[in-house]
């Protein structure tokens, strides 16, 4: 079902004043700067915080309307949620934590232990079942309050940098397990660029409260609104096949620096800052060297983004400067470059 | 596991005063170790006096820790999780008789709860009961000077927990009663112990309240504390002999409280 909000709250000066439409199966990436309401948000969607005004509907069913006095409590709306801290309960063990939500349901004693354990196994850390949360690594308790989240089939996952203390390895299974495994609106709040471009169906940036842009992730790279915007997501991810170090992206070979992905499908990372562009090919020390053609130009006060097109469609970040000394409009070729160590990889 | 680190020397001034506090404290301690009859140890088993005024110390102790900790864990949540006008009020009023003369505290009691008191005259007329001089009357005193103890204790351990942990339990589905039996409650576990301790030593040294609310009546009313500063004057033997009990009773209790802090310390969240 999918969860529509039209969230406003206020607190002492700070005032959040969002909406959000996000379908069932579908995944919105909030991003923003600290302080901009992101946490808040999660916490009001929760329950945790009421509205003063506007809704909160989950399909039919209405969470929070203060106009019509309806506000359902956060223990009946079933949403799962994993907080930035991950808020295991300390004295129970990884499993108990897991098998908290249902037990809370009613849910006897031996099935919530085996559903709990299948979670554990799903989420990679069965192995901790038995253990307290002060003897769990980041990672470990990240995945044991993921997997206690998804314990209660929730109708909405709302997460709060759920991947953040997990290793690079372990990153791509827990999306595949975020994008796949559970069929209900997802609102991920999230730092990390790499999240925001590869799990979001929507990304939406909020920055003092207010939804400063929303799109999907190529929108938002092609075209950033803000210096926020354009910092962090303003980045260009490629999905290509990793052998070694040269990095497969649809025919043409980049190579690329350091790094311990093992070989096979990534997702490549290039800031648009750390690509050139020249006039005529380029000699000297960047080994990614290709021609193309400019597909857009988008002028900012500050800063120009390039857009290029095939065979690597890529956003540029140059300074007006820089552009006036090309020389070049659109639909003129460039030859762009790149240093290997300015690309990073990151398993798919 | 503590790592050794390097810590700057203490410095003179800081050493010697605190090496004459500690002097201060332990003396008393040795001036009673070396008065005590030891030869007579056995007799406090068998003096009658005395093992009766210890059976009613530790029962009237017992029971006001038990009703302390029934009504103290209550109001400490009250305290911690509530706003109200005149929250800060309450909390003064009900923390006053830590810091109140235990005497004044047994005053208030008999203006309360006396047989011509406020609720004592309806008790005596309605029910037929008089609470003054009676062995309920001691486990009142103590309630009423001891269950701060419990309640600022427990509050600031309430104060203290992560409010993260019991919100992300309420998405989980935890009705207020849940939350509160599974994981707030064992979550503050060490902090009620403590409270419980701290508030079961200070009935048992109860003198003041307790002398001046329900009087001194061998047999129902008359604890280690009364009986020991009456044997002062009968047999200061006998007197030094209940002392040591209760000096032992309180080292262990303040020993093992040590344990439970620092334990509860040394478990990270």
């Amino acid at each position: 079902m999918t969860l529509s909000a039209d969230v406003v709250v206020r607190q002492g000066d700070f005032a959040l004043d969002v909406s959000l439409e996000v379908p069932d199966g579908s995944t919105t990436v909030i991003v923003g700067p600290n302080g901009a309401g992101k946490s808040t948000l999660l916490r009001v969607l929760a329950g945790l915080v009421a509205l003063d005004a506007g809704s909160i509907r989950l399909g039919p069913v209405v969470w929070d309307d203060p106009k019509a006095s309806v506000f359902v409590e956060p223990e009946h709306r079933s949403v799962g949620m994993v907080a930035q801290s991950h808020a295991l309960i300390p004295h129970l063990n990884a499993a108990a934590n897991v098998a908290f939500g249902l037990r809370a349901r009613g849910v006897d004693r031996g099935t919530a232990q085996r559903r709990s354990l299948e979670l554990l196994n799903q989420c990679g850390v069965v192995e901790v079942a038995q253990l307290r949360p002060h003897q769990l690594s980041g990672g470990q308790s990240q995945r044991v309050a993921l997997a206690r989240a998804l314990a209660i089939e929730p109708t909405v996952l709302l997460l709060d940098e759920p991947l953040s203390a997990v290793d690079a390895a372990a990153r791509s299974t827990l999306r595949r397990l975020l994008g796949a495994a559970h069929p209900a609106p997802r609102i991920i709040v999230s730092h990390d660029p790499v999240d925001a471009l590869t799990l979001a169906d929507q990304l939406v940036v909020i920055e003092s409260g207010r939804v400063a842009q929303r799109g999907t992730p190529d929108e938002l790279i092609s075209s950033p609104r803000s210096e926020y915007v354009a910092e962090i997501l303003g980045l260009n991810p490629l999905r290509g096949t990793l052998r070694g170090t040269q990095l497969d992206i649809g025919g043409s070979v980049l190579t690329v620096g350091a790094h311990r992905c093992s070989d096979g499908p990534v997702i490549a990372v290039i800031r648009p800052r750390s690509i050139s562009l020249h006039r005529e090919r380029p000699e000297g020390s960047p080994r990614n060297v290709w021609e193309a053609r400019i597909d857009a130009i988008d002028r900012a006060t500050d800063r120009v983004r390039v857009r290029l097109g095939a065979p690597v469609p890529l956003a540029v970040e140059v300074t007006p400067a820089g552009l006036d000394a090309l020389d070049v409009r659109a639909g003129d070729a460039v030859w762009a470059s790149v240093k290997a160590s300015e690309i990073s990889v990151n398993e798919a | 596991m503590r790592t050794a680190r390097s810590r700057p020397r203490t410095p003179i001034a800081v050493l010697i005063p605190a090496v004459i506090a500690g002097v201060f404290f332990t003396l008393p301690l040795i001036g009673l170790a070396a008065r005590i009859p030891w030869s007579r140890l056995g007799e406090l088993a068998t003096t009658s006096a005395a093992s009766e005024a210890l059976r009613i110390s530790l029962m009237t102790s017992v029971a006001a820790t038990a009703i302390a900790t029934a009504f103290g864990l209550p109001l400490a949540w009250v305290l911690a999780r509530t706003r109200f006008p005149g929250r800060r009020l309450v909390r003064a009023i009900c923390t006053l008789s830590m810091v109140l003369p235990p005497v004044v505290g047994g005053v208030a009691l008999l203006a309360a709860f006396g047989r011509r008191g406020l609720i004592g005259t309806l008790l005596n007329d309605w029910f037929g009961v008089r609470l003054p001089f009676s062995m309920p009357a001691v486990v009142i005193a103590q309630v009423f000077v001891a269950m701060p103890f419990l309640v600022l204790t427990v509050e600031s351990a309430l104060v203290a927990l992560n409010p993260t942990t019991e919100e992300t339990a309420r998405t989980l589905g935890a009705s207020p009663w849940y939350l509160l039996t599974r994981v707030t409650i064992p979550s503050i576990r060490p902090a009620i112990v403590s409270g419980m301790i701290l508030t079961w030593a200070r009935a048992l040294g109860e003198f003041g309240a307790t002398i001046t609310f329900a009087g001194n009546f061998p047999g129902t009313t008359r604890t280690l504390p009364i009986a020991t500063y009456l044997a002062l004057e009968s047999d200061i033997d006998l007197a030094l002999l209940m002392s040591l009990i209760l000096v032992v009773v309180s080292l262990t209790v303040l020993v093992s409280m040590r344990q439970r802090w620092t334990g509860a310390l040394g478990d990270p969240r």
